[in-house]
């Protein structure tokens, strides 16, 4: 244990074009706001160091693309993960409707070892737009966050950078008392997880 | 603007490995049929005549008067001449008149024998598309009365000349400043282009090692196979297609007036529109840049049935511009390239819309368009004519799907293309770097975790655009460009920062690889990437198997 290095916390951003994912991971990582991103294709990664309870951590944000045809990437990108956040528009209920599936799909593409205890956040974003668009109310989305075993739920902004610090703040803390839960069974999980790819790439090649 | 002559000898140091690579190349002999053969050793001297300050992406200055009709006009006026000076942000247009006023004195007007000259009024347009725009109106050609100057234009003598080249003129410039062989390749390209069949098995190999800028919208037409390559059947056959497209879209949807609009209440409108579609755009900001204060502008928009298509491409769209092309964020550009996005999602169900197919719209889109208007990536608003857009958007369409048509397993379900030359790549840099894939694999990375961007979109998202523009040059050359030569590009592409990579633990080599630092990189750089490609490719293209591990000289840094 003393060995240790600093924790490495995978966390996978989820949820519908366009609701915000690529803003919210770039405002907590560089504290910017842009209408210029593109179109995330497969997936963006991005790193920041955070302190939790004193203790430095370095969270590994994976910034998934939102259109389902990029759902059989899914496995690639979701395996290890430490925590899954999920994201939809309060200004859509659609966006907001497909959380049920993102999660789903989530579970079934990572299956971690306890689905029912996985660590999941969810983010409301947009807040900044008028009122009048609202289409999903506070007490709706938490209902279903409580629904689905009290996930935590944060009403967010990347724009106004709103919330967006903590929200970030529980995803690092989940994903670390997730991290250090797998530990104890899994001392090197990352490492575990990441390699055995490699001979099914072998068998493919030329 | 494009910076290619800020590229200094010590930036190049860092590839002097990759320089190595290619004097390799030099001694391989190419397989007979490997096609068309670069001159290797031509390289450092013809790239550097190549890397002029990009005429590439836009000193054309054609009639946008000419549009719908088949014949324009192209006129090598001194100012565009005066481009090809290292671009200043004076050379941006706005500063200059998109077209010709006859009281500027260095400028040459059409030639008086040329289509162009008649006025929009009395010009036929083929394409039932809203007659030319008071903006077009405004840049009325110059008065009969103000005497044509004499030019020196040599034109595509082809009354149904698709596009009217100029040669001689830029031909001579360019041999009296940067040497005879940017010189006589023009040359050689326009003879080639002028013939009444155009010899596609002389264009390739020319256009392999970069084409002028005049004369890319058409080459790649033809190499396209969109633009037939017989002079005598050009016209008819291109005015067909853009009718046919105008079919398409005339029967997926609808037009509706959007009435006058000055920039914020066509803002608003598109925000709007986007908000009910789906809610979720901000919308704001996107728009304006470029402006879009034209009068009676009407707006397409799909009946119903498709909505989650149509919702996906409209936030897309708005989000495909690089910063360092404003002209994507015009509003009626992006109209434009909604629409061509959603009906060939329509008529090409077994992929549908997938993310990424609007980036590779933009290179065919800006090319088509630098043949109607100077500097296309930065065009002013007022250039951006209904009768233009009109017809780039058909030629951009009907070339999107010849090329979509070669790489169609790339946006099918579960996009097999895609993952079919990840596996193949991480392969093949397992043979021509076995150092570097030990490395990734010891981190952890997976080739799926970078590469599947660089190949849904072909590395549009990891180059500036005017070199995604020359590297489909050579693509379009190539017998099987986006499906085939792609897959060495990209590992030509990963190998050049082999060094660099082996020295970075996980999380650094995939930010590194999902943002390389191609921005300052000029045409020079890509061709290298080019011919490295091709080496590779004709070292491994149906190579038998035994070969791997067996690389003569496998670099290694
Ligand atoms: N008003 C507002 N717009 C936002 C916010 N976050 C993102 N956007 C905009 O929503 C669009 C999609 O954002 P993006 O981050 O690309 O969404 P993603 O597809 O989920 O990654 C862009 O135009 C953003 O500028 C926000 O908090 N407020
Ligand atoms: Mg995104």
């Amino acid at each position: 244990m003393a060995s240790r290095r600093k924790p490495l916390l995978k966390v996978i951003i989820l949820g519908d074009s366009g609701v915000g994912k690529t803003s919210l991971m770039n405002q907590f990582v560089n504290r910017k706001f842009s209408n210029q991103y593109k179109a995330t294709i497969g997936a963006d990664f991005l790193t920041k160091e955070v302190s939790v309870d004193d203790k430095v951590v370095t969270m590994q944000i994976w910034d998934t693309a939102g259109q389902e045809r990029f759902q059989s990437l899914g496995v690639a990108f979701y395996r290890g993960a430490d925590c899954c956040v999920l994201v939809y528009d309060v200004n859509s209920a659609k966006s907001f409707e497909t959380l049920d599936s993102w999660r789903d799909e989530f579970l079934v593409q990572a299956s971690p070892r306890d689905p029912d205890n996985f660590p999941f956040l969810v983010l409301g974003n947009k807040v900044d737009l008028e009122e009048g668009r609202r289409q999903v109310t506070a007490k709706r989305a938490m209902h279903w966050c409580q629904s689905k075993g009290n996930i935590p739920y944060f009403e967010t902004s990347a724009k106004e950078a709103i919330n967006v610090e903590p929200a970030f703040q529980a995803v690092a803390k989940m994903a670390l008392a997730q991290e250090q839960d797998v530990e104890v069974e899994f001392p090197d999980h990352i490492r575990v997880d990441a390699e055995p790819r490699q001979s099914s790439a072998d068998a493919c090649a030329c | 603007m494009f910076n290619s002559l800020s590229s200094t000898p010590s930036q190049h140091s860092q590839h002097s490995q990759s320089h190595s690579r290619s004097s390799l190349a030099r001694t391989l002999s190419t397989p007979a049929n490997a096609h068309p053969p670069p001159s290797w050793s031509a390289l450092p001297s013809e790239s550097g005549a190549l890397s002029q300050p990009s005429p590439a992406l836009g000193q054309i200055r054609r009639d946008p008067a000419a549009a719908g009709k088949a014949a324009r006009s192209y006129s090598a006026s001194s100012t565009a001449l005066a481009a090809k000076q290292p671009p200043t942000p004076q050379h941006m247009p706005g500063t200059r008149s998109p077209r010709q006023s006859p009281s500027n004195s260095v400028q040459h007007s059409p030639a008086p024998s040329s289509p162009s000259l008649s006025s929009p009024a009395s010009r036929t347009n083929s394409i039932q598309s809203p007659s030319p725009s008071p903006s077009a109106a405004a840049h009325a050609p110059p008065s009969p009365s103000a005497p044509p100057r004499q030019t020196r234009l040599s034109y595509l003598r082809d009354p149904h000349a698709h596009f009217l080249l100029v040669a001689e003129e830029e031909a001579r410039v360019a041999e009296g400043t940067s040497g005879g062989k940017q010189a006589s390749k023009y040359a050689k390209m326009s003879a080639v282009l002028e013939g009444v069949n155009v010899d596609i098995d002389a264009l390739r190999p020319l256009a392999w090692s970069g084409l002028p800028a005049p004369l890319r919208a058409m080459s790649w037409q033809i190499l396209l196979a969109y633009m037939p390559a017989n002079h005598e059947r050009r016209t008819a056959a291109v005015e067909r297609k853009r009718r046919e497209y105008a079919e398409v879209w005339g029967g997926l949807g609808t037009v509706e007036d959007v009435g006058v609009v000055g920039e914020e209440v066509g803002k608003a409108a598109a925000e709007g529109e986007r908000q009910t579609a789906q809610g979720n755009d901000n919308g704001s900001g996107q728009s304006g840049k470029t402006g879009d204060a034209e009068l009676g502008r009407t707006r397409w928009k799909p009946k119903e049935g498709e909505g989650g298509v149509w919702h996906q491409i409209s936030i897309d769209v708005p989000r495909t511009a690089a910063s360092d092309t404003p002209m994507f964020q015009n509003k009626a550009v992006q109209d434009s390239l909604a629409r061509l996005l959603y009906c060939w999602a329509i008529r090409h169900p077994a992929s549908g819309y997938v993310q990424g197919i609007n980036d590779l719209v933009n290179p065919l889109f800006v090319v088509f368009l630098g043949g109607f208007v100077d500097t296309p990536t930065h065009a002013p608003p007022s250039t951006l004519t209904p009768a233009i857009l009109h017809a780039v958007e058909a030629d951009t369409y009907w070339c999107l799907t010849r090329l979509l048509d070669g790489i169609q397993d790339n946006f099918t379900h579960g996009q097999p293309g895609v993952q079919r030359m990840v596996g193949r790549l991480g392969g093949l840099v397992r043979r021509i770097d076995a150092p570097l894939a030990t490395h990734l694999a010891a981190q952890g990375v997976e080739f799926i975790q970078f590469a599947f961007r660089w190949i849904n979109c072909l590395l549009t998202r990891e180059m500036p655009l005017r070199l995604v523009v020359r590297m489909w040059d050579t693509y379009l050359s190539e017998p099987d460009g986006f499906s085939e030569f792609h897959l060495y590009v990209c590992a030509a592409f990963l190998v050049k920062w082999s060094e660099k990579l082996r020295g970075m633990e996980f999380g650094d080599i995939l930010m590194f690889l999902q943002n390389p630092p191609t921005s300052s990189w000029d045409d020079r750089d890509i061709e290298l990437l080019l011919s490295e490609a091709f080496m590779w490719k004709s070292l491994f293209h149906d190579a038998p198997r035994h070969l791997e591990g067996a690389v003569p000289g496998t670099p290694v840094g």
